[in-house]
């Protein structure tokens, strides 16, 4: 008894004591930035023109104020002129950490040139500063805040500033270049040198900036420009984003020029960069050849571009096909999708590692594989194709389907032997629901096969036929019947397809009725054996002028003969 | 050609894709309410996706976007349609990685709205005006916390203690506190 009435207060206690932990982690997180609103902020400002400043207080403030601007909110002109005056009083402070903040609150103000004349000083002053952050930061600021007079009078600090030992201060004077270029590129020019040593750098990203600067520098002089890329071809010491820029480069190069020298140069410079360590790279050179595969015209029929065979480029994006990485995966389909616009034949050599993809997890990746595969697709699977397409129509974006749907039409020509299975793949998707720009290329689809594949004629025209029995776009179904018009008579049944003819007679508005007409008097015209029986059709009363008319215009010629 | 470029990074709640952070280097969003309208539409078609280990991928309008999860918010790091999604990835790797190890801890909503000012910072260090400025997570913490700019690619000052020894010490740190909080549940 007194064990059991024992285990009962444990019990209860445990109770309560649980009870009282849950109850403090179900307590309401609030977001600590959206307790004040705008005007309790700006009041709060007037704290920078305090002295001695209060660090802590002001950086908190800082974060509020790029937090309200995050997230939208609107401020005047001269809130922002007040707040911008304000947070240049914090130059004062020695704080690093306030310091650091109130560099990024200048650049999220966007100060205009009449007022950052207040800051230059103190901006200009930590450019010379002894800490390598106050100088990086500094120029990083001046180079959305310089106006050109001040650009040309600092230019020598900033000349200075490329060459540092430092990578953080030498990188952010190249990006200052690129920013300043845009506005003030002869003060920029004056640096070629310096910028060319830093090419060379063994920083990264260094290089990477200093190659990009450069290239502004040089992309208006072709000449130069590839004197430029060839030499840094050459050169075997770059960082993986620096390699990926110079890829870009020289493929620019190869697309515009045609000259024998720099061609040989730049491809076995981008055939050498398939074999990099770094995936980005390889990527990057797989895409260069693919992109280069689409103007290389000459060489379209064989797997060469510019007279290099594509197998190794080829290759990696099959081994990417296969990455854990849905990233990787993605780019190699991407990519391939690309390629086979133009070379069909050479991406058809993945197709086996493509076909697993349209099960990947990531529908984009899986839609891409089935465009693609739907481009290199062989013979022998284009049933599995179709049977996989058909579950992801109702996924994927207009846009993807106008694709596949092209894709259906190229597979149709390509094996007419398979017409039955694609063209009733077309015909499904025409009874779906569908917005006028896809049913319109359905149907082109459909009329193409038809006209091109004598063997599916019959049952491409019933398809049509059953189409417009439910086609809620008029212009559509006049132009079908149109069509009807022209092909109906040389079937080896015409009978077979008046009766849906003469249904949208009595069923349709007035254009459609008049294309019904006209349909059906040509097949009058031309199968002599109907004639009677489509004459007791078209005699039947209706409101539409129109129609009368043409029934006149065929019919009574017909009854004289 | 342009030289590798970020369209926008985003930092999203995972919830209901309310804005953490988002920062936009294109004029292709007019202004907030297109940003926050292609935010919310990029959100509900990858909120699905489990993002946990290895980033995913999305195309949406004329924008591919590579994403990442936290614990319960999303990183999203968004570039022009040709961009290189590799590159695209390693700027995606390099703010979440230098994120955590600034802030020593997992990458929850709560840990980076209490230290949003270093969040601001960190974006700011990767990217600039669009352009690339570095990718390298050391590095990046370092210039964010106003030490050495160096980090490990070039000299660094006897004073700067490699990120890599700081990060085990405080990860031990944080697993105990993480050990606590579980014995509390």
């Amino acid at each position: 008894m007194a064990a059991q009435s024992l285990r009962d207060t444990i019990k209860e206690k445990i109770a309560t004591a649980l009870k009282e932990n849950l109850k403090m982690d179900e307590r309401e997180f609030t977001n600590p930035w959206s307790t004040q609103d705008k005007a309790s902020v700006l009041q709060e400002s007037r704290c920078f023109s305090d002295a001695p400043i209060d660090a802590p207080k002001c950086l908190n403030l800082l974060t509020r104020i790029i937090y309200l601007i995050q997230q939208g909110e609107k401020f005047t002109a001269q809130e922002l002129t007040n707040l911008f005056f304000g947070v240049t009083k914090l130059f004062q402070a020695q704080c690093t950490r306030l310091r650091r903040m109130v560099y990024l609150v200048i650049k999220e103000l966007e100060p205009s040139d009449q007022e950052v004349f207040i800051c230059m000083s103190c901006l200009i002053k930590d450019m010379n500063s002894k800490n390598d952050c106050f100088r990086a930061n500094s120029i990083r600021v001046l180079s959305r805040v310089l106006d050109p007079a001040m650009a040309a009078q600092i230019d020598r600090y900033l000349k200075t500033a490329i060459v540092d030992k430092n990578p953080f201060v030498s990188s952010s004077a190249l990006v200052c270049g690129m920013t300043l270029h845009a506005t003030v590129p002869d003060v920029v020019k004056r640096w070629v040198n310096e910028i060319q040593d830093t090419v060379n750098s063994k920083h990264s990203m260094v290089q990477f900036h200093a190659l990009a600067l450069l290239y502004e520098l040089k992309k208006g002089d072709r000449l130069a420009l590839h004197k430029v890329v060839t030499s840094m071809a050459r050169n075997s010491l770059k960082s993986p984003m620096a390699e990926c820029l110079l890829i870009r480069y020289a493929t620019q190069t190869l697309m515009s020029e045609r000259d024998a020298q720099v061609e040989k140069t730049l491809m076995s410079y981008l055939d050498s960069c398939l074999r990099h360590k770094s995936e980005m790279v390889t990527y990057e050179a797989a895409r260069a050849f693919c992109q280069l595969a689409a103007v290389d015209t000459d060489g379209a029929s064989g797997h060469t571009v510019l007279g290099y065979d594509m197998t190794h480029a080829t290759t990696i994006l099959q081994i990417f096909l296969t990455s854990p990485k849905p990233v990787v995966r993605f780019g190699a389909i991407r990519t391939l999708n690309m390629l086979a616009q133009t070379r069909p034949q050479t991406a058809s050599r993945c197709n086996c590692d493509m076909e697993p993809l349209l099960s990947d997890q990531n529908r984009n990746t899986a839609t891409l594989a089935l465009t693609t595969l739907l481009k290199t697709g062989h013979e022998s699977n284009v049933e599995r194709l179709v049977k996989q397409i058909s579950s992801f129509m109702s996924d994927i974006t207009e846009v993807f389907k106008v694709e596949v749907v092209r894709a259906v039409k190229g597979l149709c020509l390509l094996y007419p032997g398979k017409y039955k299975v694609l063209m009733s793949f077309l015909s499904s998707n025409l009874r779906e629901d569908g917005t006028a720009e896809i049913k319109k290329d359905l149907v082109d689809a459909l009329i193409l096969i038809i006209s091109q594949v004598p063997a599916a004629r019959e049952v491409g025209l019933l398809h049509l036929c059953e189409f417009i029995e439910d086609c809620e776009y008029p212009n559509l179904c006049t132009r079908i019947l149109g069509f009807l018009g022209e092909e109906v008579p040389s079937t080896s049944h015409p009978a077979k397809y008046i009766r849906f003819i003469y249904n949208r007679l009595i069923l349709e508005n007035a254009l459609v009725r008049a294309a019904a007409v006209d349909a059906l008097s040509k097949i009058a015209m031309k199968c002599a054996n109907l004639r009677k029986d489509v004459l007791i059709l078209l005699q039947c009363p209706d409101a539409s002028g129109r129609c009368r008319h043409g029934r006149f215009r065929h019919g009574a010629p017909a009854v004289r003969r | 050609m342009a030289a590798p470029s970020v369209k926008a990074v985003l930092i999203l709640d995972c919830n209901d894709g309310s804005r953490v952070h988002a920062k936009y280097y294109s004029k292709y969003f007019k202004d907030v309410a297109a940003q926050k309208a292609f935010e919310l539409n990029l959100f509900s078609k990858t909120r699905a996706q489990s993002a946990r280990s290895e980033a995913e991928i999305a195309m949406l309008d004329s924008t591919v976007c590579v994403f990442k999860s936290g614990i319960d918010v999303m990183f999203y790091v968004c570039g022009e349609p040709d961009e290189n999604e590799l590159i695209l990835t390693t700027v995606l790797d390099a703010i979440f990685d230098s994120l955590n190890g600034i802030l020593r801890s997992h990458l929850e909503k709560r840990t980076l709205l209490d230290n949003l000012d270093l969040v601001f910072l960190t974006v700011d260090e990767v990217i600039d005006g669009g352009l690339i400025l570095e990718t390298e997570p050391v590095a990046i913490a370092n210039r964010v916390l106003m030490k050495g700019a160096a980090g490990s690619s070039g000299p660094g000052g006897a004073e700067d203690v490699p990120m890599n020894e700081l990060t085990i010490a405080q990860a031990l740190q944080s697993a105990r506190e993480q050990l606590a909080k579980s014995f509390r549940n």
